[in-house]
């Protein structure tokens, strides 16, 4: 393949990825429907509903509650997986946080493999009410690890924040499947 | 669906760019032989993806700040219904699942009036309490019935076979959460003493793989045993089934058949896939034919269809419905069976005539409560009518003013009674119920009849058998707490008991005192059983510390009313139940009858976390989940008080230590 080709070919993919980045990115209000903003109005932190159902390709197609709260679900999911992975990383590189970590290691091990699964079959299924009490389970277990840390600086703060208030917006969506 | 047996595997990446990841794309491309031109393409391709999506993580994982003040509409903070408030850092959401649970008005609770925690636990001390093991392996009840470990939920087919009561129930295998769902199984000689079976049906067919949810069982005139049961299917559509014991001359009914023609009943037009569930037994119609009831909803009318069958096979919608009730909501776990007018004995399910009423009773998906009425059933028209519409189902009694939820009736033909089971969550955190291994407990079974006195609600009473439980026992006879008293009732332990209280006011003081226009319900004071009146409260305080630091105060509060009527009210306060913060802190309950002459009764089973609280034999009930830290083991106490200002109390108290049901496995099966 001669070199002009391929610059027309990258030019013409950098143009691709700027109209993919601009149509899917969350700052598009047009994104946002009626059913999430009508759905985000019942949580306790609107913003950060709305932003985490406009980032999925699925928000904004949804076609009823359901999807958005599997959408929630999900994202907890990533949270709680990436704050997992951070977790077994201070573990090594911060032994005088042993106990605390420890313990968070544990909370976000029964988000992940109790609560999380819980939320996911319940509310696909629709019994909606199990979902919540699976979202309610991960944001106090979220709050736990971080009340851990009692005398010292909690290096997880920003993260379990996340994992806590999403939670609780999982929650207060799939109550409205009930 | 979660393995939850699996050990958790490290982190796989960013899901946004997951399918991007594909190494073995790469790999490919990297080592194709045909040149490096197209190898540089390829290279370039996934380079521009790469860094789009370098862009759309780094955007998102920015959820906060940037982008929030980019969205239309951005500066709302989600005020609605929900009281929490909304987008402040400091916002802890709900711990305990106590959420809808054991309040008698359905009030929408913010998570700090759940926990209790008004003034915050902002002094150092961490939130979430330090549950250690002998804290929580003192929880597991010893009289109840429960599985060995992991969740239980929803009471399935009870029935009396061959001698033997059988009892299934909705079971987790897996985790202490719910999910995974299949049946357990147990039998019992005399509803105490329960061996547990071999589970008796798992999810192993399509109509039934996302779970083998509830169902009852009706038996036969020839005696063969139909169980109808709900399956979600594959796709998550729900659907009921049939099946039936393998050998009928199995008197444990160990081995069940799915019939092959399942499922025999799916979501019919207009219902939605997704609410159509819990069918009951079945009774006899005049024509000869059985039928059935199964909850559902309509947008925000709760409804229960009607069927009919000759085979439980073939099934015939009957038009209209049983009844429904506008803004209740889904109604799961419909109930149906008729009581006799005279008391006394229960009826078989297809019992009908003079003399007869009959109850329906659904559990509110809504507010997690299970309400019934009492009315008359048209089985010409296949349909029921309320007694008094203003408590028609769903808007008006409660079988409990606590926890206890999906509960079913069977008619135990052995004995002429009509048995109540209702699953009893927990209301403690998921994580201490994943920590202590298991969740959930079933309620003592209760018999059911309607109360002749007052013609307009049933009574329950733990079954007879209950007294076998009863080992020694002691007697105080005219205890007498002056107002503001708090008088120990010394036992030799007070964490497996059986109490029978009767109490009584002041009379003078209760003729003395001036009429009250307190609009009174036990919720309505954040003070519990410490809010004083003239005439009340005045109880017990089960599971109770020496220094009182834990308390769980069951008692009775008094109002005299217009025309100097006594209103009464029957209530439990959890405020003070713990030191810890991750559990329910509620004070809930209702209003009882008292009848004239009658003095203030109660009789409540105490088996570690879990207290049933019967009033006037059985016409208000309270069951309530404790979680103490130090009202444990030796450390419990039982206390009578008085908290009313102008009236002392006379208690006569009976209370037994109860014996363990020594709930075990089948022995040699």
């Amino acid at each position: 393949m001669t070199t002009p080709k391929l610059a027309n070919l990258t030019a013409a993919f950098i143009s691709i990825s700027i109209f993919l980045f601009l149509s899917s990115s969350p700052a598009d209000g047009a994104t946002a429907t009626s059913l999430i903003t009508g759905t985000c109005k019942q949580t306790p932190d609107f913003n950060l509903c709305v932003s985490t159902l406009t980032a999925d390709p699925r928000g904004p197609k949804a076609a009823g509650v359901q999807t958005l709260a599997l959408i929630i679900i999900d994202a907890v999911k990533a949270k709680a997986t990436t704050a997992y992975a951070d977790i077994k990383r201070l573990l090594k590189t911060a032994p005088e946080l042993e106990g605390p970590l420890k313990s968070c290691a544990q909370q976000y091990n029964v988000i992940l493999t109790a609560e999380i699964p819980e939320a996911e079959e319940a509310v696909s299924g629709g019994v909606a009410k199990f979902g919540e009490d699976g979202m309610r389970g991960s944001a106090s277990d979220a709050d736990l690890c971080e009340d851990g840390f009692v005398k010292v600086k909690s290096p997880l703060t920003v993260e379990n924040k996340v994992v806590s208030g999403l939670a609780a917006v999982g929650a207060a969506v799939i109550r409205q499947l009930e | 669906m979660g393995d939850h047996n699996q050990p958790f595997l490290s982190v796989s990446g960013d899901p946004e760019c997951a399918p991007v990841h594909d190494d073995s794309v790469v790999d490919d491309a990297l080592h194709r032989p045909q040149g490096s031109s197209k190898s540089k393409l390829l290279l370039a391709v996934f380079s521009g993806i790469f860094v789009v999506c370098l862009i759309l993580a780094g955007g998102y994982d920015k959820s906060g700040v940037v982008k929030i003040h980019q969205l239309e509409g951005g500066d709302e903070m989600g005020v609605g219904p929900m009281e929490m408030p909304a987008g402040s850092a400091t916002t802890r959401p709900s711990v305990s699942r106590g959420k809808s649970a054991g309040v008698s008005e359905k009030a929408n609770l913010s998570p700090q009036q759940l926990l209790g925690g008004g003034e915050g636990s902002g002094d150092g001390l961490s939130e979430d309490f330090p549950w250690n093991n002998s804290m929580l392996s003192w929880q597991r009840t010893a009289f109840h019935f429960q599985p060995e470990k992991n969740w239980m939920n929803d009471p399935n087919g009870p029935l009396f076979y061959k001698g033997w009561y059988h009892f299934f129930y909705q079971y987790n295998p897996n985790a202490a959460v719910w999910g995974d769902i299949v049946w357990g199984h147990a039998v019992s000689r005399d509803l105490i003493h329960w061996l547990h079976l071999p589970l008796a049906m798992v999810a192993d067919q399509w109509y039934d793989v996302q779970g083998v949810w509830t169902g009852s069982a009706t038996i036969l005139p020839d005696g063969k045993v139909m169980m109808l049961y709900t399956g979600s299917t594959n796709e998550s559509v729900q659907v009921q089934n049939l099946a039936y014991p393998a050998d009928h001359d199995d008197p444990l009914l160990l081995d069940w058949v799915k019939h092959p023609g399942n499922p025999v009943l799916v979501p019919p037009p207009g219902i939605h896939h997704k609410d159509f569930r819990d069918p009951t037994t079945a009774w006899q119609t005049s024509e000869g034919k059985w039928r059935i009831t199964i909850g559902s909803k309509v947008n925000k009318t709760g409804i229960a269809l009607i069927y009919d069958t000759d085979d439980f096979v073939n099934f015939e919608l009957k038009d209209g419905f049983l009844h429904g009730v506008p803004g209740t909501g889904m109604w799961e776990c419909v109930d149906f069976y008729p009581v006799a007018v005279a008391g006394g004995d229960g009826l078989d399910t297809s019992a009908n005539g003079a003399g007869v009423r009959h109850v329906v009773k659904a559990s509110l998906d809504d507010d997690r409560h299970d309400y019934y009425a009492i009315g008359t059933y048209d089985e010409e028209a296949g349909k029921w009518y309320p007694d008094n519409p203003a408590i028609d189902v769903g808007i008006g009694i409660r079988y409990d003013y606590g926890i206890f939820y999906a509960s079913k009736t069977f008619f135990d033909q052995s004995k002429q009674r009509r048995i109540l089971w209702g699953w009893i969550g927990e209301w403690d955190s998921e994580a201490a119920d994943v920590r202590k291994g298991w969740a959930s407990l079933q309620g003592m079974p209760r018999t059911v009849v309607l109360d002749t006195k007052t013609g307009s609600n049933l009574l329950q009473w733990p079954v007879e058998e209950s007294e076998r439980l009863r080992l020694r026992s002691k007697e105080f006879k005219n205890v007498v707490a002056k107002p503001g008293a708090v008088v120990p009732i010394k036992l030799e332990a007070a964490t497996q008991l059986d109490i029978v209280a009767e109490l009584e006011l002041d009379k003078e003081a209760v003729d003395r005192v001036v009429e009250s226009n307190e609009e009174f319900k036990c919720s309505s004071s954040s003070k519990g059983a410490a809010h004083r009146g003239a005439l009340g409260p005045f109880g017990l305080l089960v599971l109770s510390e020496e220094t009182l630091s834990e308390q769980t105060p069951v008692y009775f509060y008094v109002v005299k009313g217009k025309n100097a009527t006594l209103r009464t009210y029957f209530c439990a306060d959890q405020s003070r139940s713990s030191l810890a913060n991750d559990v329910n802190k509620q004070i809930y309950g209702s209003s009882v009858p008292v009848l004239q002459g009658e003095k203030f009764g109660v009789r409540m089973l105490v088996d570690h976390s879990i207290i049933e609280s019967f009033a006037q034999g059985g016409r208000s009930v309270i069951t309530s989940r404790v979680y103490p830290t130090k009202a444990i083991y030796g450390a419990a106490r039982l206390f009578l008080f008085n908290n009313a200002t102008e009236a002392g109390v006379t208690a006569s108290i009976k209370v037994w230590q109860m014996n363990s049901a020594f709930i075990r496995p089948f022995p040699n099966l």
